[in-house]
């Protein structure tokens, strides 16, 4: 499996989470090809009336694969996608996304494993993937459509 | 600037550092290693030796007050983006090395120049424990000044060392 072919799943798979989580309609996007800036600019009304409502635009010139707006929030969850094994740089890859925009949320998925390293790591330092005020990245293992939450 | 030339700078911007200044006591350089696999008894006395299950370019043990503690560098031949930032961050959570840096021979990439006057992103982007990673432009073997972020080390590249 590439990693742009698990895109489409994870859009189809935050859209239920977050609207099941947030009671709201919310919006979620393959935003791999373009940093979040590039992709809420855009001539689109969807993407124009979502880029409206953010304060702190121009400073996402980041990339997740994949996010879903919660308009009620005025903000996202992020997933990061993998069809590696979990290791540190994955982590830390999402973690530096996190710390700049403060999603709501942040999901790292993989169609592999978790690395040994980060298992131990986090069993020592349980807030190797804090983010924010009680803001953590969420792991996560991708079996073909199948998503489960470690 | 190649891969090597940049080694090359990097070599004598520490030499000049550790040696000649003599800023901090230096017991051994680790080119590419993962210090959890190395059979070294010093480190043995680093804390969580056995977590630093990863590679940076360089690890320093050092001895800070009879005490081993680890610095980490990561180098680039291309610019700073998040990506290495984060990745940094991550191995920083770890190891609470006595210093940790990044360098580039091209210094931070655009999408850092967008926040870097926001001090809250900066700050949640670069600190670790009570210290902060510290990024920068090497130049002739020496750090361009005005490219290191967090701006406040700009004053002293080594506070860390104070905390």
């Amino acid at each position: 499996m590439l990693e742009s072919d698990t895109y489409p799943i994870l859009v189809s798979w935050v859209e239920e989470y977050s609207e099941r989580q947030f009671q709201e309609e919310c919006f979620s996007f393959d935003t791999s090809s373009q940093t979040l800036f590039h992709f809420f600019t855009k001539n689109d009304s969807m993407s124009n009336s979502i880029a409206d409502e953010l304060q702190n635009l121009e400073e996402m010139a980041i990339r997740p694969d994949v996010v879903s707006y919660i308009p009620s929030l005025k903000n996202f969850i992020f997933i990061e996608s993998k069809v590696v094994t979990l290791g540190l740089k994955e982590i830390g890859q999402l973690l530096g996304y996190c710390a700049i925009a403060q999603p709501e949320e942040a999901f790292l998925i993989t169609t592999k494993k978790v690395s040994d390293s980060v298992l131990r790591a986090l069993s020592v330092n349980p807030d190797l993937l804090n983010y924010g005020t009680n803001k953590k990245i969420k792991l996560g293992k991708l079996n073909g459509k199948a998503l489960t939450l470690i | 600037m190649t891969k090597a030339n940049l080694e090359h700078e990097i070599n004598n911007w520490l030499q000049s550092e550790f040696v000649d200044e003599n800023k901090i006591l230096v017991e051994e350089i680790f080119y590419k290693k993962n210090l959890s696999k190395e059979n070294n008894e010093r480190l043995r006395h680093v804390n969580n030796i056995d977590l630093l299950d990863f590679v940076t370019d360089y690890a320093v043990l050092v001895n800070v007050n009879n005490k081993y503690e680890i610095g980490l560098i990561n180098r680039y031949d291309s610019s700073i983006g998040v990506r290495e930032i984060g990745e940094m961050q991550v191995y920083c959570r770890i190891a609470s090395p006595i210093f940790a840096f990044l360098i580039s021979s091209k210094g931070f990439s655009s999408e850092v120049s967008n926040f870097l006057l926001n001090d809250s992103i900066v700050e949640k982007l670069f600190s670790y424990q009570k210290r902060h990673l510290i990024g920068f432009q090497m130049v002739e073997s020496s750090p361009n000044y005005d490219s290191i972020l967090p701006m406040k080390y700009r004053k002293d590249l080594w506070m860390n060392l104070n905390s």
